[in-house]
């Protein structure tokens, strides 16, 4: 008996419009992903990675074809009803932590929370335990500027998970860290998909970054090569 | 953290930004509300009282009637009632303490201006019964510290007396308080029938006259008739409404009101244009803030309302601060004011009006630029690292 798949793109199209006419990111690509895979996607710079994950996560609308998460069609949604899908199954973890400087960790870890019926005590409750999963509870009052990239990354991790989505979307998620930073991060990740079950779509420039995942993607001319495995 | 804390933190973010603008915000409020104020208290005026007509001379108003004249209007068919005034002026101790004093019929003044004046029964009947004694307006009596009883001096340099002094002494035979804010109480009213026996010239004459139409008589009506009936005499006459006559000797210096007005829409016009063009370029510099909470999962509506609330937030908090402002300053000035704008106040209407328009500014500076942040495909900002 087969699974189905947490997430389905098929027959995916994206182009662009620019002043010297369409440009086709990607067009008929199909893959899926169990739940509770980790998945790193590579490709050389302009290959529509990013535009794949922003449209797995319904931040860009496809050309053609369909996207199905948890079971659900995104394609042809209302604006308004993407994003509250968005706050209940989506964590977006980016490479610059796009942490607002204006809040202090707990602020920004709390930020999903305050889109969902939960009262302070409850906010408060998640933020602690997601800061702790992720080891930054002794930064909750510290701002952004006052911390290190990783303990940002952490925070945004924290941020992401907070809501307790499925499925995590991670943009280059350790291109702006050292390599022993990079790898705390990236054990954070791989333990969140193996003791949380969370499902991870990762896209990566780094090799050693994508060894992390079970299995690694590579895009390249608008094509999908899903047989890569992780070493 | 409510969303109105992050609204809160948002501020507090760029605070040398916003608070250079709230400062900004704070000046154009204290403006407004001072001018407001001032064109509010201008456009009613003490003397808005009912249906009453002043008629004076036709040259000039600072030129003077013949006592007469006060006879024969009291005569003319469509005449109600009619009082008269004579200026005195005069002053307490040292000439900057200058006080408009007039000398007047008490009781056909007080029968006329008896609704605009609380006066007990006991002061008025003492000053109707005392030719030696004088009416004292509350914030002038409160002013100089006099008390009703008190024998109060006052020089007049202008007005010789036949006696030859400079001093004319009057008791306070009571002291009236305003029946409305509006209403003026720096004068000071003293008896004509002495006034006029005690000077040395221009006896016998008046300054001006006060009328109300008999029943069924319309003011204009009333005016027309008066101006008419001395037509052929040689102090002619002007007959208008007190409003109009009272703002005459303000009217030298323009249209006070249309420059209030002119003034005010000057400064919110080039305020809406500071805080908008500011409020944009925030909002610009904001816009990869903006992408993380769509992908978050903030709706377009979410995030408009956040942004627009930081605007309403800002404008709201320094409005009220230059409002307050405003009132510190319309309180300093009503005093010296009180013959232009008696009555200067921020009243209800005026934090109304300002509400109104913080709500306006806000919105109308921050909805565009934001309506164009939350349009931006969120793929796009979080791209631009």
């Amino acid at each position: 008996m087969s699974v189905a798949p947490f997430v389905e793109v098929s027959a995916a199209r994206k182009e662009y419009r620019s002043t010297g006419g369409k440009i086709l990111v990607f067009d008929r690509l199909n893959f899926s992903m169990p739940q509770a895979a980790f998945i790193a996607l590579m490709g050389p710079s302009g290959s529509g990675k990013s535009t794949l994950l922003h449209a797995v996560g319904g931040l860009e609308r496809l050309d053609g074809g369909s996207i199905r998460v948890g079971g659900r069609q995104i394609a042809g949604e209302s604006e308004a009803h993407l994003s509250r899908w968005r706050a209940e199954t989506i964590g977006f973890i980016f490479q610059f932590y796009n942490l607002m400087p204006m809040l202090n960790a707990a602020g920004n870890i709390e930020l999903p929370l305050l889109l969902l019926p939960l009262g302070p005590k409850e906010r408060r409750r998640r933020v602690e335990a997601a800061a702790e999963l992720v080891g930054i509870s002794h930064r909750l009052r510290h701002r952004p500027r006052e911390m290190s990239g990783g303990e940002q990354q952490r925070v945004a991790i924290a941020r992401a998970i907070v809501s307790d989505p499925p499925l995590l979307l991670c943009d280059e998620p350790t291109g702006d860290l050292d390599r022993a930073t990079s790898t705390e991060v990236l054990e954070i990740l791989r333990t969140l998909c193996r003791d949380l079950r969370k499902t991870i779509l990762m896209v990566t420039h780094d090799p050693s970054a994508a060894e992390f995942a079970d299995r690694i993607f590579t895009l390249d001319k608008g094509r999908l090569d899903t047989a890569g495995m992780a070493a | 953290m409510s969303a109105l804390k992050l609204i809160w933190h948002s501020l507090r973010h760029g605070w040398l930004r916003n608070l250079l603008l709230l400062l900004s915000i704070v000046i154009a409020y204290a403006l407004f509300g001072t001018l407001m104020a001032f064109e509010r208290a201008y456009g009613v005026g003490a003397s808005d009282g009912a249906n009453r007509m002043i008629t004076a001379n036709k040259l000039s108003f600072t030129q003077l009637l013949p006592i007469s004249h006060f006879r024969d209007v009291r005569r003319l068919d469509g005449v109600g009632k009619a009082s008269f005034a004579a200026w005195f002026g005069g002053y307490y101790r040292e000439p900057r303490n200058f006080l408009h004093t007039l000398a007047i019929d008490p009781q056909s003044y007080l029968d006329l201006y008896g609704d605009d004046i609380e006066l007990t029964e006991a002061e008025r009947q003492d000053f109707l019964n005392d030719r030696g004694s004088v009416l004292v307006g509350s914030s002038k009596a409160e002013s100089h510290g006099w008390r009703v009883g008190d024998r109060i001096p006052l020089f007049n340099r202008r007005i010789a007396r036949r006696d030859g002094a400079e001093t004319w002494e009057f008791r306070v035979a009571g002291i009236f308080k305003g029946a409305t804010p509006q209403i003026d109480t720096t004068f000071l009213y003293i008896h004509y029938e002495m006034f006029n026996e005690a000077r040395a010239g221009d006896r016998d004459t008046i300054g001006w006259i006060v009328t109300l139409p008999a029943a069924g008589i319309k003011p204009g009506q009333m005016g027309q008739a008066i101006d008419r009936f001395f037509d052929t005499y040689a102090d002619r006459t002007t007959t208008d409404s007190e409003r109009s006559f009272s703002q005459t000797f303000v009217a030298q210096f323009g249209d006070l009101a249309q420059v209030t007005i002119l003034v005010l829409s000057a400064a919110f016009f080039s305020l809406l244009v500071i805080v908008a063009s500011t409020t944009a370029l925030a909002i610009r510099q904001r816009s990869r803030e903006i992408g993380v909470l769509k992908a978050l999962g903030y709706s377009h509506m979410r995030v408009l309302v956040l942004l627009i609330g930081e605007s309403i937030a800002l404008v709201g908090i320094a409005g009220f601060a230059g409002l307050g402002l405003a009132a510190v300053l319309v309180q300093a000035a009503a005093p010296s004011m009180v013959q232009i704008a008696p009555g200067m106040a921020i009243s209800l209407g005026i934090v109304g009006v300002a509400l109104a328009s913080m709500m306006v500014l806000a919105v109308a500076a921050s909805a565009l630029p934001a309506w164009q942040a939350v349009r931006q495909t969120t793929s796009d900002v979080l791209r631009r690292g």
